[in-house]
């Protein structure tokens, strides 16, 4: 406690981190860190948040630029570095050892608690932090036992144990209900209190609004400016964020279609993870023509799982699944999608995309069997293909030199437009979405978000699975709220409050 | 009834040969708990015979052949650390390059020493392990095994309630675990994940060399320009398996396969088992492609507990 407050603790000066490849994810970036502030770095996906905490933390190697720690000029090798002047990360994605318990994690790597080690001790003193900042935590669990919020804390005793000053949050929030957000944010205002520094990384608006003192927003591997939340809104964030006027509302009609006949019923459906465990746990509900039933839970609540089994990829052990009136709990994949079913699947590049084959075999796929792209049920008709492809192009706005081009060159916002393209073609009557707006640009999720609106108004069943609590309200006719495997209960959009689905989504309600 | 005399030489035979695969198998648990496999194990095995033999009759001294044949498999061992850790390329290529590699060079070089020392093979004797023989209680039936065997098979008993005391308990073995399940995390917490490859990849190099040298010093002395371990070493990959990377359950492991080499023998002089003789040779090995087969498949391998990072080479970016 040497240094007074608004002394500046970290200074990053005009970064630059080039990855292989190309990317210039870092383009000469200054940035400044004083004594007890809680500083956002604001960007969007891609923005360069990331690099440039890492960089901090000695993982990557900056190309240029200076990096100076409470006054000293520092070159960070590796975390052990960082770690020394007392900096902590806690990773976008948790890097902890999931078969290992929590203090075995906790103490990795330190020497305090002797060469054989005396885990008592160190039980002991988690338990006293964990008491101190009101975590609820077991020392003696086994990682993989907890959930993504409570892992979060053991990121964050990590750094406290490791002495840390300089705490680095990186999307803390994604992967946390709003109950556990706020709590979150309770624990690093206290850790503000005790003079500590925060560095926190978020993409969204209101939060960063919320919890920081100064905000710098990153935009394509630049800074674009830091401001103070009190002199600025929500719209002119979004205008730095973004780079342009952003839509925060898509208007959406009121249910059209009424149809007294489901497209798609769930009934007590059990499906199993790839670990073997019940990922799905007797879930039952049914999709209506011309509605959006959205799918909130926090990630890796079942989800992908349930998803997976109707799209049939993947075998229930229970229950049954009806499509149009058919049983189809055990039918394959293709039989599914003869019966006009798209699926918009999680990861793009592996499940949704042949990334070395080009645009026109990507658009083509599951119709390449159909006249008259086919001459002779065998042969491709060419001529007949690259109108398809074109015309498909045209419509998605796919940007890319032609459709000749890998789709592994698309961006993300790009791939995507080419998965809806093919899925959307021949006008499906059952739409199933999983996170289609993950790590997309806010032009590309608005985009996204319009076509999955216009394909309800058109009459087509919609499951929306997503983690985002803004994009579920804005879309969804009914919210579906699922918890650990569980559907803790269906509600209508316009019945339910964020609270109550937060709640929900962390098992604390059910409905 | 068989007589207890013949069970008791059957038990000591047992534990002679199952230490030559317990020792190789510690090593490669070690490796492979860091995030390293080492399909290189038969190759390596095969030099530290041939150097064990031939130092330890230059030296006429046992001790110094192990020594010798430790550091030379252990150099070597150097190699594939160095290509799949800095290198970053394929565990599996690498490991066969070291196996084809430590064949040939141990053969030529026995070939070598055979043509130039063979005078030296009259002090076989003076170098050879002999079993200790602790007098009356050597006579104990069954249990009495245990003490008429030679200082070998008591440091690899050791050695193996050692590494998993090192390996569960210990600072050091928590650091290599958390390498060989998650290294992005070992790198986060500040440890130097290279240096911990490095290190286990090299210790399981001098573990597979004293195998090598305790084949020959305490197994079958001889200077044959032939392949000598013949698929121990694969056995031992195998057995790193059976024991779910445990240094405990090695030693079950590794006198149940040293029993099985030796049953064919026993076996062979009975009338009415010896049409099933090449039955039993074939179990180990059979076994053997059981498992590597169980190892290849990565969903049982996690299953089975194996290092999530096992195979994966690291790098930060
Ligand atoms: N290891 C890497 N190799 C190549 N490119 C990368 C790597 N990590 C990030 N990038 C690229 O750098 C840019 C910035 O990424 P990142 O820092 O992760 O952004 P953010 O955290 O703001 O979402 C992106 O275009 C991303 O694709
Ligand atoms: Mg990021």
């Amino acid at each position: 406690m040497s240094t007074p407050l608004n002394e500046t603790v970290v200074l990053m000066k005009d970064i630059v981190k080039t990855f292989p490849g190309g990317v210039v994810a870092n383009d000469h970036i200054t940035f400044d860190l004083k004594r007890g502030e809680i500083h956002g770095l604001l960007g969007e996906n891609g923005a360069g948040k990331t690099t440039l905490v890492n960089i901090l933390y000695g993982l990557y190697k900056p190309d240029s630029g200076e990096i100076y720690v409470k006054g000293r000029r520092v070159k960070l090798n590796s975390p052990r570095d960082a770690i020394k002047l007392g900096i902590g990360l806690v990773p976008q994605h948790f890097k902890l050892v999931e078969v290992h318990t929590v203090v075995e994690n906790i103490i990795l790597g330190l020497k305090e608690y002797g060469f054989i080690l005396r885990i008592r001790e160190a039980e002991e003193r988690i338990r006293e932090l964990a008491r101190k900042y009101g975590f609820r935590i077991d020392p003696k669990a086994k990682i993989w036992q907890l959930s993504m919020g409570e892992r979060q804390y053991v990121e964050i005793m990590k750094a406290l144990f490791r002495n840390a000053d300089i705490l680095i949050l990186d999307e803390p929030t994604t992967v946390l209900t709003p109950q556990e957000t706020e709590q979150l944010f309770k624990v690093l205002k206290r850790m503000k209190e005790e003079g500590k520094s925060i560095i926190f990384i978020t993409h969204k608006l209101d939060e960063a609004l919320t919890i920081c003192d100064r905000i710098t927003v990153l935009r394509k591997g630049r800074k674009i400016g830091t401001v103070t939340p009190d002199k600025v809104t929500k719209v002119d964030l979004a205008r730095m964020m973004v780079g342009r006027e952003v839509l925060f509302r898509i208007s959406k009609s009121k249910m059209k279609v009424k149809a007294e006949k489901p497209i798609l019923i769930v009934e007590n459906l059990s499906v199993l993870s790839d670990k073997g465990v019940l990922a799905v746990k007797n879930v039952s509900f049914s999709v209506y023509p011309g509605e959006i039933l959205g799918i909130a839970g926090i990630a890796g609540s079942g989800q992908e799982e349930l998803m997976e089994a109707i799209a049939g990829l993947r075998k229930p052990v229970k229950g049954k699944i009806i499509i149009k009136g058919r049983d189809v709990t055990y039918a394959s994949p293709r039989e599914i999608y003869e019966l006009n079913v798209a699926y918009i699947p999680e990861d793009r590049i592996r499940t949704g995309s042949l990334p070395n084959l080009t645009l026109w075999e990507n658009l083509i796929l599951k119709h390449h069997r159909r006249k008259p792209l086919v001459k002779h049920k065998i042969i491709l008709n060419f001529k007949e293909i690259f109108k398809f492809a074109e015309k498909r192009k045209r419509e998605f706005e796919i940007v890319a030199p032609n459709i000749f081009v890998p789709a592994r060159t698309l961006s993300g916002g790009n791939l995507q437009r080419l998965i809806l393209a093919r899925e959307l073609t021949g006008k499906p009557d059952l739409i199933l979405a999983v996170y289609p707006t993950r790590g997309l640009d806010v032009g590309a999720t608005e985009y996204v978000r319009k076509v999955l609106l216009r394909e309800r108004d058109r009459g087509a069943a919609i499951v929306l699975v997503s983690e985002e609590l803004d994009e579920i309200f804005q879309l969804s006719d009914r919210i579906a709220v699922i918890h650990n495997g569980e559907l803790m209960g269906i509600v209508p959009t316009s019945q339910a409050t964020v609270e109550e689905i937060g709640l929900m989504m962390g098992g604390a309600l059910r409905r | 009834m068989v007589d207890p005399i013949l069970i008791n030489k059957f038990l000591t035979s047992t534990l002679i040969v199952g230490t030559i695969y317990l020792i190789a198998t510690l090593g490669e648990v070690v490796a492979e708990r860091s995030g390293v496999v080492n399909l290189g194990l038969e190759g390596l095995m095969e030099i530290g015979a041939t150097i064990g033999i031939i130092v330890a009759l230059l030296t006429v001294n046992p001790w110094i052949g192990f020594l010798a044949a430790m550091g030379t498999c252990a150099l070597v061992a150097c190699i594939h650390a160095f290509v799949t850790v800095t290198l970053r390329l394929n565990q599996f290529a690498s490991g066969l390059a070291i196996y084809i590699l430590g064949l040939g060079l141990g053969v030529m070089l026995r070939e070598y020493a055979r043509s130039v020392y063979a005078p030296l093979l009259l002090k076989i004797p003076e170098v050879r392990l002999y079993p200790i023989g602790v007098p009356i209680l050597k006579d104990i039936p069954i249990i009495g095994a245990l003490f008429n065997v030679n200082i070998m098979v008591y440091v690899g008993i050791a050695l193996s309630i050692i590494l998993w005391f090192i390996l569960f308990k210990t600072r050091i073995g928590l650091n290599i675990r958390s390498v060989g399940e998650n290294p992005a995390a070992a790198d986060a917490a500040g440890i130097n994940v290279f240096r911990v490859r490095y290190y286990c990849v090299i210790f399981g190099g001098a573990m597979a060399g004293i195998a090598g040298a305790y084949l020959m010093l305490g197994h079958t002395p001889q200077i044959m320009g032939a392949p000598i371990v013949l698929g121990r070493g694969w056995i031992a990959i195998a057995l790193v398996i059976f024991s779910f990377w445990n240094p405990i359950r090695a030693l079950f492991g590794a006198f149940l396969f040293g029993g099985l080499e030796l049953a064919y023998y026993w076996l062979q002089s009975i009338a009415i088992f010896r049409s099933y003789v090449p039955l039993l040779i074939a179990i180990p090995h059979i076994t053997a492609i059981i498992l590597l087969t169980i190892m290849s498949i990565e969903a049982l391998r996690k299953r089975l507990g194996a290092p999530a990072a096992l195979g994966i080479p690291y790098s930060r970016e």
